[in-house]
């Protein structure tokens, strides 16, 4: 039994709507298979993101904005860490190193991160691909994503990335030379100007003039909408030293500070110490891994959607199928007639509706993994996460859910024609 | 031989009442004769050769094919048995638009083989040289009527049928194709088939070994109109 030529027939008879059909089902494919292989992509890639933040130490508040702020690099809470508390963090000789940040400045979009040069050869993997890390205040370590080079100088501004007038932001008085840039850490991080923290603090008057700490403390906290400057004309930056020790009654408090653990007992003992009133520690894992939750409930909640959408979509195609069908009937009505067995209209009504499907699944599934190609690059843009999009098991699991589905569903139409009886479809044509 | 016996057949109308489409008919038809069976608009002929294509079941009466009762067979036996037994001929020629020539000769082969055998294909492609229809043309709808008719009746004689059924053969080609046409089929009954053909063409008539007359259901008369028959070739099966 041959069914096929007459159903390549049939498709080319109605091939615009044909068209019709498998792009609604590539559509309707493509979303659900998107949505899963972003959210897997974004799990990993921040995740990875992340990997190299053993533990974050922040002022107590939303666990999931101090992870925004310090890894991701997200403007956030204003809330600081009390400078005693911040000594003690930074001091604790169970980390190997304790990095402070602090924001609040940016160049050309690129936020300006205050923090230490430890933390800049972690993230870098121990070494800079290009130069070195910052030896005195007015140096810097640029993100691979910068387009800034090795030598260049700059003068920040006030006020974070987000927003920032690049024309007419109110700069410091400072002039910052590049010595290093680090390696691709697929974070924030890469588009990010890393500066000893000093400068930050310095920038805002906040290291040496204690008097003025509590007023300076709020701009340098992530968010600085309403950010004024602080201007230090005559101030000596390059000549103050960088990288500690972190005194106390000098070190101004931080948003947020990342721990290096010696070991995995240390990692732990850490956050359990710095979980008081005032401070929370925790594993950027542990944050990440709820959001997974929530992210994972979601995306179960959509692929549900996608399936009853795409069987509702399978559905109206195998109707409009059974209107089409009604203009083939003649020919299956003569095809009887010149000795056709039933079983053989019923594979041409099914194998016509299961091309569409198979065809529709096909192309959905790499136009899936084409549109979230498309979402990564558009996320990574975004926020700055690297994002590396693949077909997976669980795609390929849901494409075939949906190609067999509509296999299923197929048979509906097939079933429908080859029951008429011929006599009765011979005297209607 | 077909042999029918006292057949009837009612329908149900739409509107719900009975129509009485065949009555009583009895009539017999051997291999190696032309039979026309002629009657005006709804009297019943069509319905006549759907029962002798089993393509109906006679309300009562019984239809013999050989020693085969087909009023006995269910649906999908008498599909089987028209597809060994019969090659059907439509008015309007009922072929796949978007196939070629060769492909809508082809079409009863794929009723029961997934693959065309080379010898089916040499004798489509032989049936096609036949009747003068290029068997490598594009789809069909662009052919000539008197091309597809021709073509539908290559597809006809594909699987070699005994049984010729034709339904107004030649109501919807020219003169000259309903020459050829007509021809052709006292030629294939010469090769000892049987050829029925339900027609109002005179010329059909004309040439037709017996021909039957039915009106309201009844055969009214067999008006036995031999006609000469003439030697010619036909297409050997």
């Amino acid at each position: 039994m041959n069914p096929w030529p007459i159903v390549l027939a049939a498709l080319k008879r109605y091939r615009y709507t044909v068209l019709a059909f498998v792009v609604l089902i590539v559509a309707g494919t493509a979303l659900s298979v998107a949505i899963i292989s972003q959210e897997r992509a974004l799990r990993s890639g921040s995740a990875q993101a992340a990997e190299k933040f053993d533990v974050v130490v922040a002022p107590v508040a939303s666990k999931t904005d101090a992870l925004l702020t310090s890894v991701y690099l997200q403007p956030g809470s204003s809330r600081l860490l009390s400078p005693e508390m911040t000594t003690r963090v930074l001091n604790d000789e169970r980390a190997a190193f304790a990095s402070p940040l602090a924001f609040g400045d940016s160049y050309r979009r690129a936020p300006l991160v205050g923090a230490t040069a430890p933390l800049v050869t972690h993230l870098s993997n121990s070494v800079l691909p290009e130069g070195r890390v910052f030896e005195k205040m007015t140096e810097a370590v640029i993100g691979s994503a910068v387009d800034l080079e090795l030598g260049d100088t700059f003068s920040p501004s006030h006020g974070t990335h987000e927003g920032a007038d690049l024309d007419h932001a109110e700069g410091h008085d400072v002039e910052i030379t590049i010595v290093g840039r680090m390696a691709p850490t697929g974070s924030p991080w890469d588009r990010a100007i890393v500066v000893p923290v000093e400068l930050v603090w310095d920038t805002h008057g906040l290291l040496h003039d204690h008097d003025e700490d509590e007023a300076a403390a709020a701009t340098v906290a992530a968010d600085d909408h309403e950010h004024e400057g602080h201007h230090h004309d005559g101030h000596e930056h390059a000549d103050h030293p960088i990288g500690g020790p972190y005194l106390a009654g000098e070190t101004p408090g931080i948003p947020a500070a990342v721990l290096k653990a010696g070991t995995v007992a240390d990692a732990y003992r850490l956050r359990q110490d710095y979980n008081t009133d005032e401070s929370m520690a925790f594993f950027p894992a542990e944050v990440l891994i709820q959001l997974y939750q929530t992210l994972g409930d979601v995306r179960q909640l959509m692929t549900v959607m996608a399936l009853v959408t795409q069987a509702l979509v399978m559905l109206s195609i195998v109707a409009s199928v059974l209107i089409l069908f009604r203009l083939l009937l003649p020919q299956f009505v003569t095809l009887r007639a010149i000795g056709a067995p039933k079983l053989y209209i019923f594979f041409i009504a099914w194998g016509f509706v299961a091309v569409l499907f198979t065809a529709g699944v096909a192309i959905g599934l790499g136009a899936g993994y084409l549109l979230s190609r498309g979402l990564s690059a558009i996320i990574q843009q975004q926020i700055g996460i690297a994002l590396t999009p693949s077909i997976g098991q669980q795609e390929m699991l849901l494409a075939l859910s949906i190609w067999v589905l509509g296999l299923v569903i197929a048979l509906l139409p097939a079933w429908h024609l080859q029951r008429r009886p011929l006599a009765e479809a011979m005297k209607a044509y | 031989m077909i042999r029918l016996t006292n057949i009837s057949a009612r329908f149900v109308d739409p509107m719900g009442g009975e129509i009485q489409a065949l009555q009583s008919v009895s009539l017999q038809f051997e291999p190696g004769n032309f039979y026309t069976i002629i009657g005006p608009s709804g009297s019943g002929k069509t319905t006549l050769l759907h029962i002798i294509a089993a393509i109906l079941k006679p309300s009562s009466g019984d239809i013999h094919v050989g020693d085969v009762e087909l009023g006995k067979l269910n649906e999908g036996r008498r599909d089987a048995w028209r597809r060994q037994n019969c090659g059907l001929i439509f008015q309007d020629f009922r072929l796949i638009d978007e196939l070629g020539p060769l492909a809508n000769v082809l079409v009863p082969s794929w009723f029961t083989s997934m693959v065309t055998k080379p010898a089916m294909r040499s004798r489509a492609e032989a049936l096609l040289s036949h009747f003068k229809v290029p068997s490598r043309s594009g789809p069909v709808a662009a052919l000539s009527r008197g091309q597809q008719q021709r073509i539908a009746m290559a597809r006809a004689l594909l699987l070699e049928p005994e049984i010729i059924l034709a339904d107004e053969p030649t109501a919807s080609v020219d003169k000259a194709n309903a020459e050829l046409i007509i021809e052709e089929m006292h030629n294939l009954a010469r090769q000892r088939k049987t050829v029925i053909c339900v027609s109002h063409d005179e010329r059909v008539a004309r040439r037709a070994d017996h021909v039957f007359e039915i009106e309201d259901g009844r055969l009214v008369r067999d008006r036995d109109e031999a006609a000469p028959r003439v030697a010619t070739e036909g297409v050997s099966s």
